[in-house]
């Protein structure tokens, strides 16, 4: 596993704690990315230490932009309360880059090769790339950082950053939490993640109590006093990850100094909090030696990356929960075309789709259309968007609905686990245990399903019947799909949206909130088209469907349904495209 | 269990039960929310932290690589 350890110096009463964790880290022989704020380089003895810290230890020297502009010039020129720097516009955004890419020089005696910042949008990671094509990598997102983290802070935390990867990529120039399709199509900085997150956890809840940060999981109440091994479990949950991405995974610690004391976020003592941070480095230290970790800096990760991992190159995380022991598995999987996630809890219903392949584009900032949204769309998030039903009908997912006389089983009340993961030349297959299901005349079924994500925006969803109690019952199976698309918990207009199907009877509707339905007989493909997101996606019979139909929604169940209808029969398997495309 | 330790600093126990991060004010011997009608005493918010950390079933517990593979 590659590490990342990454100090923030700023002024301040903090920075004796900030002398701290430096402390640590050198005694423990770990290198260290320093990212040094505007208003940290006009204080001599700040400067002063971070040049010894760089010739005594060998720490790189990176530059901050989130905050921390203070300085005559900015008074000057900007003034006011202090913005996050990709929330500012596009004239404030160059005069800061460019502020603190001129301090940085005049301090240091050279450019800058890494950079720092919560978020970094398409317009800062343009501006920043003219201004210093030093930099060749940024901490530029924060995974899964949007609204469970604004409701979790009293609704006042307005980083709305959803829908990226969770590891190292690059960024695409007109949506950068899109990784990049191709070099042309590169902002040219390659991006970390602040902090490696709990895929499992950091979806179902906030990503601030789940990440490599001892303080977070203090944040959750994860920890009782100094007994703390989520910390641990997480880490090697990422070193886990090795064995589906080709030896390679990526972990990042980047603590700001004022999480050691005294934050009110911390009920626990600060001697506490200081213990935990420490040890956590103290276990990387332990994997360092052993070697089963290496260590770099920020820039000579991005050499690594930029010479080790292909633009385009899928990756996956086998997500296992670790923390309320429920041994739920999620799946992810990620390429230039999409991200996607696998709820196995659910038997296998797709819980997160993010269609990059759409190409939306998004920029943050005053002057900007997305405003403080930096997210990238979905079509499908189950747990803003209802998932399966619990008071109403149901929401935004995927499922098998299997029929039996006059009886319909729903897959996703069916828990199932991952099973085999396979890589190779024609993609990545995922296979789930068997979903057992029981009828109420007695009958029992189990179904097993296989995911094959092939890139280009497509997935090859099969499914095969493994047993039946009655070898003689009939049934038949509905892949369904009900999306719709967003980047909150709340709908967006869906007027715009065609919903097609093929077959004896070609159908389409433009979506009016009209409850419609189309049915056609020997239909292989129902399709939706959103243009709001740039963006179509339907499911195309690969096994030939005996039916279809598409299903418009109303305003108070906004959303779109997708169907086609197999027969089911023992040994015998249905296959199924989802396909996602750019669309207008 | 071993005796907790807790700054004066607190949030609400049933805010945090949302997810929330919501920080208690102080009244005489007793903290109180803004947000909800919460209310208690330092060791009743301490008894609420102890209660909510039972979700975690496996707070206390080390997960390691090789378990992974096998979980």
């Amino acid at each position: 596993m590659h590490l990342n350890l990454i100090h923030r110096v700023f002024p301040g009463n903090e920075y004796p704690l900030i002398l701290l964790q430096q402390r640590y880290a050198h005694e423990l022989g770990l290198k260290v990315t320093l990212m040094v704020q505007i208003d940290a380089m006009q204080d001599p003895a700040i400067v002063a230490d971070v040049k010894n810290f760089h010739e005594q230890y060998g720490d790189e020297i990176g530059l901050s932009l989130s905050l921390g502009y203070d300085s005559p010039e900015f008074r000057e020129k900007i003034g006011g309360p202090s913005e996050f720097l990709w929330l500012y516009n596009n004239e404030e955004k160059r005069f800061i880059i460019q502020l603190g890419v001129d301090y940085f020089r005049r301090t240091f005696g050279h450019d800058p090769q890494s950079v720092a910042s919560y978020h970094l949008d398409s317009t800062c990671q343009k501006i920043l790339h003219e201004i210093c094509p030093s930099v060749k990598i940024a901490v530029a997102g924060c995974f899964e950082e949007g609204v469970k983290v604004f409701h979790g802070c009293n609704n006042s935390w307005y980083l709305f950053n959803e829908g990226m990867p969770w590891g190292p990529w690059y960024p695409a120039k007109t949506h950068t939490l899109r990784p990049a399709e191709n070099e042309a199509d590169w902002t040219g900085i390659i991006g970390v993640p602040h902090l490696s997150r709990d895929l499992s956890l950091s979806y179902e809840g906030r990503n601030d109590f789940f990440a490599s940060h001892p303080a977070n999981a203090q944040r959750g109440l994860a920890n009782i006093g100094y007994d703390h091994p989520y910390d641990y479990n997480l880490c090697d949950l990422y070193r886990f990850q090795e064995e589906f991405n080709h030896g390679f995974s990526y972990y990042n610690v980047f603590v700001s100094a004022g999480w050691l004391a005294g934050h009110p976020t911390i009920q626990d003592p600060n001697e506490v909090s200081q213990k935990l941070y420490r040890d956590l480095l103290e276990y990387l230290a332990k994997l360092q030696k052993q070697g089963n970790l290496t260590d770099m800096y920020m820039s000579e990760f991005a050499d690594w990356y930029r010479q080790n991992w292909p633009i385009a190159t899928p990756e996956v995380y086998l997500a296992k929960e670790v923390l309320y022991g429920s041994k739920k598995h999620y799946f992810w999987y990620l390429d230039p075309t999409m991200r996607v996630l696998v709820d196995t809890n659910q038997g296998g219903s797709i819980g997160d789709l993010r269609p990059y392949i759409g190409k939306t584009p998004v920029a943050t900032g005053s002057d900007q259309k997305d405003l403080m949204v930096g997210s990238y769309p979905y079509l499908i998030q189950s747990i803003y968007r209802t998932g399966a039903a619990h008071h109403f009908i149901d929401g935004a997912r995927t499922t098998l609905l299997v029929t039996h006389k006059d009886e319909t089983l729903d897959l996703c009340t069916c828990k199932t686990r991952v099973s085999n993961v396979k890589r190779d030349e024609t993609g990545t297959q995922l296979i789930l245990t068997p979903a057992k299901m029981s009828f109420s005349d007695g009958l029992e079924i189990s179904v097993e399903t296989e995911y094959l994500f092939t890139g280009g925006g497509a997935i090859q969803i099969t499914r095969r019947l493994l047993n039946v109690s009655d070898p003689s019952a009939t049934l038949t199976a509905q892949e369904y799909l009900k999306g719709c698309y967003g980047v909150t918990e709340y709908p967006q207009d869906m007027r715009g949206i065609t919903l097609s199907v093929d077959g004896d009877q070609p159908q389409r509707l433009e979506y009016a909130y009209g409850r419609r339905k189309l049915c056609s007989d020997h239909a292989q493909t129902v399709t939706a088209v959103i243009p709001q997101i740039t963006s179509s996606m339907a499911l195309e019979a690969i096994t030939p469907a005996q039916s279809g139909y598409v299903l418009e929604g109303l305003l108070f169940s906004p959303y779109y349904t997708l169907v086609l209808d197999y027969n089911l029969s023992l040994g015998k398997e249905t296959s199924t495209w989802l396909k996602l495309n750019s669309a207008k | 269990m071993a005796e907790i330790k807790l700054r004066k600093v607190m949030r609400c126990p049933v805010c945090f039960a949302r997810e929330n991060d919501v920080t208690l004010l102080k009244d005489g011997d007793e903290y109180y929310c803004i947000r909800c009608s919460y209310h208690g005493t330092a060791d009743h918010i301490a008894g609420m932290y102890m209660d909510l950390r039972k979700k975690y079933r496996w707070i206390q517990h080390r997960v390691t690589l090789e378990e992974l593979r096998i979980l």
